[in-house]
């Protein structure tokens, strides 16, 4: 079963055809499994295999009884599609429960590095034994990377928070990696010079 | 922050984030995409992730693949050898046998198809009903 065959598959799956629902689950099991545990890691958490078989089971489940396959709009290739829903049914799972963890928890990766930032901005960032100030400064830094336009935007979240290297942002945007390497020089220009002015 | 957050409009489906990812999107739809998902980290952390994911995945399934083809090739060599090393017919035939049982244990991940269809036999519709009614109240999450 290579991906050529997913339009196919798929069109059985909604015909609740119970053999290519068999040969769905065993071809998607694995990354339910991964983008479960790799969307849950971002917010700190590591759920149990238990309990991560069971948000698989429920996604599988919700994709039956709902029939989601049906309005997928490109059936050559769900591996997405199931990675991004797998993702959302994850952070559903503990937020209905009401885990307290969750509901206060910033993901992990909305923090950018603090390495990385006293890199960036040299004489701008306070230590930590500042914590007011630090604060301040990084609600700066937040309201600075906000300004930027759309592409820059990404390229320095996913550089500074996602601490994705050129390549690996490059080979996300679709865009080659000179491309990447110019737009966050820029954008760590500008926001330099938006730290400056305050 | 708090204004920002605010401004951030509907998330986008999950088809088009998927879409997005596959790069199957017109121009117009794709910056539509890339304008909120600039500002929204939530979608930003759900398409990282699933980008990350499926990546993954892909290696590992290439390296699982590869892992149990061994089991497989160790299975046929030992059948082989049973007939060079006749002396050692018996031993060389448990191991092809164990080898591959082994190679069809991992190949076919029957233990999980039986779970889940276990699970919409007895609590399909319940369960279903339940997911959905977590689903009506965040809106991110409709199709």
């Amino acid at each position: 079963m290579d991906e050529k065959n997913d339009p196919h598959l798929i069109e059985a799956c909604i015909k609740k055809d119970l053999a290519a629902w068999s040969i769905l689950v065993k071809k998607y099991s694995g990354l339910i499994y991964v983008s479960i545990e790799n969307r849950l890691k971002k917010y700190g958490l590591d759920a149990s295999s238990h309990e991560i078989e069971d948000i698989r089971q429920d996604i599988f489940s919700d994709i039956w009884k709902n029939d989601k396959l049906s309005r997928i709009t490109n059936r050559d290739d769900i591996s997405y599609w199931i990675a991004i829903l797998s993702g959302n049914a994850a952070v559903e799972h503990f937020r209905s429960r009401g885990a307290r963890q969750l509901q206060n928890a910033v993901p992990l990766s909305h923090k950018v590095d603090a390495e990385e930032l006293n890199e960036i901005f040299s004489s701008g960032i306070p230590g930590p034994d500042d914590e007011l100030a630090r604060a301040e400064t990084e609600e700066k830094i937040d309201l600075a990377i906000e300004s930027l336009p759309a592409r820059e935007k990404i390229m320095i979240k996913l550089h500074l928070i996602h601490d994705k290297k050129y390549h690996e942002i490059a080979d996300f945007l679709g865009v080659p990696k000179g491309t990447v390497s110019s737009y966050i020089k820029r954008a760590k220009e500008k926001l330099k010079e938006a730290l400056k002015g305050d | 922050m708090t204004d920002l957050k605010q401004e951030i409009k509907a998330h986008p489906k999950e088809t088009e984030l998927a879409d997005y990812l596959s790069d199957t999107l017109t121009g117009e739809e794709r910056k539509r995409i890339e304008d909120h998902i600039a500002s929204c980290n939530d979608c930003l952390d759900n398409v990282v992730s699933a980008h990350e994911s499926v990546k993954k995945f892909k290696k590992g399934k290439a390296g699982v693949m590869k892992k149990i083809n061994v089991y497989l090739i160790l299975a046929a060599v030992s059948f082989i050898l049973s007939f060079v090393f006749q002396g050692h017919f018996a031993q060389f035939l448990t191991a092809t046998l164990l080898l591959g049982i082994k190679w069809i244990a991992d190949a076919k991940s029957t233990k999980m198809l039986i779970m889940i269809y276990e699970a919409w036999k007895k609590g399909g519709e319940k369960e279903a009903s339940r997911i959905l009614s977590s689903l009506d109240k965040d809106p991110k999450n409709r199709l």
